[in-house]
């Protein structure tokens, strides 16, 4: 009896010492669905709310006032204000940019404007891509953006749910992935460039809904997650010019049990480097370079939705050779992660009352 | 009680022929769409993919069974009350009901749950498979309904 009670209270204290390992501080709550967070030089940082608003959290504690001069989004569904991502040199020109979803019920797509962020409000606001065609549901609009080394943007475009078929089309944007230069323009050295079946902007294609895009620091590598239908959301390695299947290929179903595709591979088409079944609703992503978590630096880590967690993916010479699901005790549809300046991990919560979490080791 | 269970059979087999159809119709608008961006689709696929989506008659079945419950006894009502074909009114009922609960659906959800409808013509095509439904039942009712109407 007194061995029983011995093994009951030495599992309690491994339980709590597992709880223990990782400290929860809320920067900032009662964000309405917040969708991206961003990080300037001065140490403040930026946050959208999918219901169509900016926000900044400075000295620790979020500004009542939303940043003015920000476009109107078409709030509606998975539509709203997207991602926020400021400018590679933007301690010199305070230029960010800014993805959502604009236009109306019948008329929508994904746009990205730029603007110069002058602490309270966006000027000289300037719409640098707009997804073509225009839709007319209120899903999958992709929308996250990264830099690669050049200076380039990639932004990626969802293909609207009801267009699936529209992915393999690469004469539109649906359920593409884009490279601009950041007035707009076209890089001469786009794959599809002179190609007049192709839309110019288009990097890569066959994509449903991707959510979470990653240049890792200082290559050309880039990593992208996506939404899978019922089953099958898959993190890929992006290169140029190449066709990532959907919905050909796809390892899921639908959401109604039928098959959208009897193939899980075809000749042309990339494989996943990861795929998920059941879905984990990917949702974010940010590569951990820090110094708090030293045993974290060059992973990947995966905000879920559906799973509620942080999925940590340890990569050795750009293979998934591990996971981790991280955070589950939140209890909370995670939509964005992101890696600190300060080494710490920080998490959006998807809710109308959502919070920015700091995630640090515990003391 | 006997009526009664009559009913209640053709009800069900007129709404699993229509979740049926409505599967294999579904099935062969994926197809197409696959195949307008260049997937082969062999016979022997086709084939099996539709076989393998019988696989949402579990989910299909019940919501069926649901809209043709309703339609039905509107359409019974307005057979007895205001005369006509009363196969015609059937008919129409389980085209009708198909279709507007596939479109209820997707205001709901904001998607169309069954993929083969998501076109116009994929849409129509589900409203003849609930109009063989409402076909079917009153055919397997009719009896009933002429011993019905020479009591009265």
């Amino acid at each position: 009896m007194f061995r029983r009670l011995l093994v009951i209270v030495f599992a309690c204290s491994l339980l709590s010492c597992a709880k223990a390992e990782f400290s929860f501080e809320t920067i900032a709550e009662d964000l309405n669905y917040p969708w991206s967070l961003a990080f300037l030089p001065d140490g403040s940082m930026l946050v959208t709310e999918r219901a169509g608003q900016l926000r900044v959290i400075r000295n620790g504690s979020l500004v009542a006032e939303p940043v003015a001069g920000v476009p109107e989004a078409y709030v509606a569904g998975q539509g709203g204000m997207f991602e926020i991502l400021p400018d590679p040199n933007y301690a010199e020109n305070k230029t960010i940019y800014l993805s959502f979803a604009y236009g109306d019920k019948k008329d929508n797509a994904t746009r990205v404007v730029r603007a110069r962020f002058d602490g309270k409000q966006l000027n000289d606001v300037e719409t640098i891509f707009t997804a073509t065609p225009m839709k007319d549901t209120v899903h999958h609009f992709g929308a996250r953006m990264a830099f690669l080394p050049d200076g380039t943007l990639l932004i990626t475009v969802g293909e609207g749910s009801r267009y699936r078929e529209e992915a393999q089309k690469p004469e539109n944007h649906l359920g593409s992935i884009v490279r601009i230069n950041t007035d707009g323009s076209i890089p001469a050295d786009n794959p599809y460039v002179g190609d007049a079946r192709v839309q110019p902007e288009t990097w890569s294609w066959g994509h449903r809904n991707p959510q979470g895009i990653v240049v890792l620091p200082g290559t050309d590598t880039v990593y992208e997650h996506e939404h899978g239908p019922r089953g099958g959301d898959e993190l890929n390695l992006i290169e140029p010019g190449k066709n990532y299947g959907w919905p050909a290929i796809t390892h899921g179903i639908d959401y109604s049990g039928a098959q959208i595709s009897p193939y899980k591979e075809l000749p042309g088409m990339e494989q996943p480097v990861v795929y998920w079944v059941p879905s984990i609703a990917p949702s974010g992503m940010s590569y951990y370079d820090g110094e708090l978590f030293p045993e974290w630096r060059g992973d990947l880590f995966i905000s879920a939705l559906a799973e509620k967690s942080v999925r940590r993916l340890h990569l050795e010479e750009g293979v998934v050779v591990s996971q981790e699901v991280l955070f589950e005790d939140l209890g909370q549809r995670i939509r964005d992660v992101r890696s600190g300046p300060d080494g710490a991990l920080y998490l959006l919560t998807d809710s109308s009352q959502g919070k920015v979490l700091k995630v640090t080791p515990a003391q | 009680m006997r009526r009664t269970f009559k009913l209640a059979i053709a009800l069900l087999v007129s709404a699993a022929v229509t979740a049926l159809l409505a599967s294999v119709f579904s099935t062969q608008f994926v197809v197409a769409g696959l195949q307008a961006i260049n997937v082969e689709i062999p016979v022997s696929t086709r084939l099996s993919m539709t076989a393998a989506d019988f696989g949402i008659l579990t989910v299909l079945l019940p919501a069926v069974l649901a809209c043709f419950l309703i339609a039905f006894v509107v359409a019974g009502f307005c057979a007895s009350r205001l005369g006509g074909s009363r196969a015609g009114w059937f008919t129409a009922a389980g085209a009708t009901s198909l279709i507007a609960e596939l479109m209820i659906m997707q205001g709901v959800f904001g998607v169309m749950p069954v993929s083969g409808a998501r076109s116009m013509a994929g849409l129509l095509t589900q409203g003849i498979a609930g109009a063989v439904g409402g076909y079917l039942f009153a055919w397997l009712t009719h009896q009933q309904a002429n011993k019905e109407k020479h009591v009265s």
